[in-house]
């Protein structure tokens, strides 16, 4: 179990951001389809493209640092470590699954603005979102697994839409550009709500399973941790709330409080990976 | 609506309902136990856990004062546990067991525990 300024936690945060990114993006990019909001599609395909290559970045990262956990520093320079972590260990096979959809993320990102692309690169994306717990505390466990898959869903199609719309609408965006953005928020808020439910719901149950107790929330870091999370939750609930209530009062959503939004999502984002490695109170 | 989101909430609880195992792997026992002080040379060191261990980047090793213990290969039995017969000579003395393995989560996991061997005269 690696401490938590681990290599391995540092690894694990780009593919993270990649599958939100990816599938944030897939979201804007869904409700981005009329002349109303086409302003923002050049923006919206190349932050696809972006999370794309950082998705199989952190793979190699991912597998490098699996290196060094076993072997120390030197491990991530011998290619007999290597071989033994992505060929011959268990970890290494889920890590081929993983590959494999990073790169088909990768591929189908190109030329996402295309309308009939779009749906190749959902499937691929949904494929990765299936995958990737098993690289982790999802493996041996199929319901475990498949929670954190919806969990990983959910999330990416609320903080990862988020993220996208605040790094698509530029440092200052052109009119054509706000009042794009303000038509896609109005049709994303009942998903964005529906989407921060179910990742409540989720991720209330796998705090249940991993923390199981009142005194594992309050007296270990792993607890404190996600209550450092659950925080950061409920700021970006707040700032989503207040720009919900302004695109439905048919008033321009507030761009600092979207980037705020999206700034809290990435910290978030930082924390959740950060929890991956921290020991559950379970161990302690 | 109600019962979509019920059909839902059902869906992620039964979810939760097959998550009861631990997601971390546990050291279960040890043999030599630490802290157990051995009369003669122990045949084999072994190491019980929660999860089947991952053979590919499973390792042990034995230290005693004077240097390291030549140890057999790190076999994995089906009762999850890690093994290796000691080799080398184990004179009268204190011996760290160091122990690298892996559960289902792959989180690579190390530690060390220590035993005494006492001959008997």
């Amino acid at each position: 179990m690696g401490e938590w300024w681990s290599l391995e936690v540092w690894a694990k945060l780009p593919g993270y951001l990649a599958l939100l990114g990816g599938t944030g993006a897939a979201v804007a990019l869904g409700l981005s389809r009329d002349r109303q909001t086409e302003a923002l599609v050049p923006g919206l395909a190349r932050l696809a493209r972006v999370a794309g290559l950082l998705g199989v970045e952190a793979l190699v990262l991912r597998a490098l640092a699996h290196a060094v956990a076993i072997d120390g520093p030197a491990g991530a320079v011998q290619l007999d470590t290597l071989r033994l972590v992505v060929v011959d260990s268990r970890w290494g096979g889920s890590w081929q699954w993983h590959a494999a959809t990073a790169l088909a993320v990768a591929l189908a990102s190109w030329r996402v603005g295309v309308a009939r692309r779009l749906v190749l690169y959902a499937i691929t994306l949904a494929a990765a979102i299936l995958v990737a717990p098993f690289l982790g505390h999802g493996a041996g466990t199929l319901g475990r697994g498949a929670l954190h898959s919806l969990h990983l869903a959910v999330t990416g199609a609320w903080l990862g839409t988020v993220v996208v719309l605040a790094l698509a609408s530029g440092r200052a965006p052109s009119t054509d550009r706000v009042h794009a953005l303000g038509a896609v928020i109005g049709r994303f808020s009942p998903w964005a709500l529906a989407c921060a439910a179910a990742a409540g719901v989720s991720g209330v149950v796998l705090a249940w399973v991993y923390v199981g107790s009142v005194d594992g929330l309050l007296g270990t870091f792993y607890g404190r941790l996600l209550l450092g999370k659950l925080a950061l939750v409920g700021a970006i609930g707040a700032c989503g709330f207040l720009n919900w209530r302004r695109v439905g009062r048919r008033q321009a959503p507030t761009l600092p409080l979207i980037r705020a939004e999206a700034a809290l999502a990435i910290l978030t984002i930082v924390v959740t990976a950060l929890l991956t490695e921290a020991e559950h109170p379970e161990s302690e | 609506m109600a019962k979509r989101t019920m059909g839902w909430l059902v869906l992620v609880l039964a979810m939760a309902a097959t998550t009861t195992v631990l997601a971390h792997m546990k050291l279960s026992k040890a043999m030599p136990a630490a802290g157990a002080v051995v009369a003669g040379q122990p045949p084999r060191v072994e190491i019980w856990y929660t999860q089947m261990p991952d053979r590919a980047v499973s390792k042990l090793t034995l230290k005693g004062t004077g240097g390291e213990v030549k140890l057999g290969a790190v076999a994995v039995a089906a009762d999850k546990s890690i093994s290796a017969t000691v080799d080398g000579a184990t004179p009268d003395g204190t011996y760290t067991v160091s122990w690298q393995t892996a559960g289902d989560d792959g989180h690579v996991q190390k530690g060390d525990y220590t035993f005494s061997v006492r001959q008997t005269r």
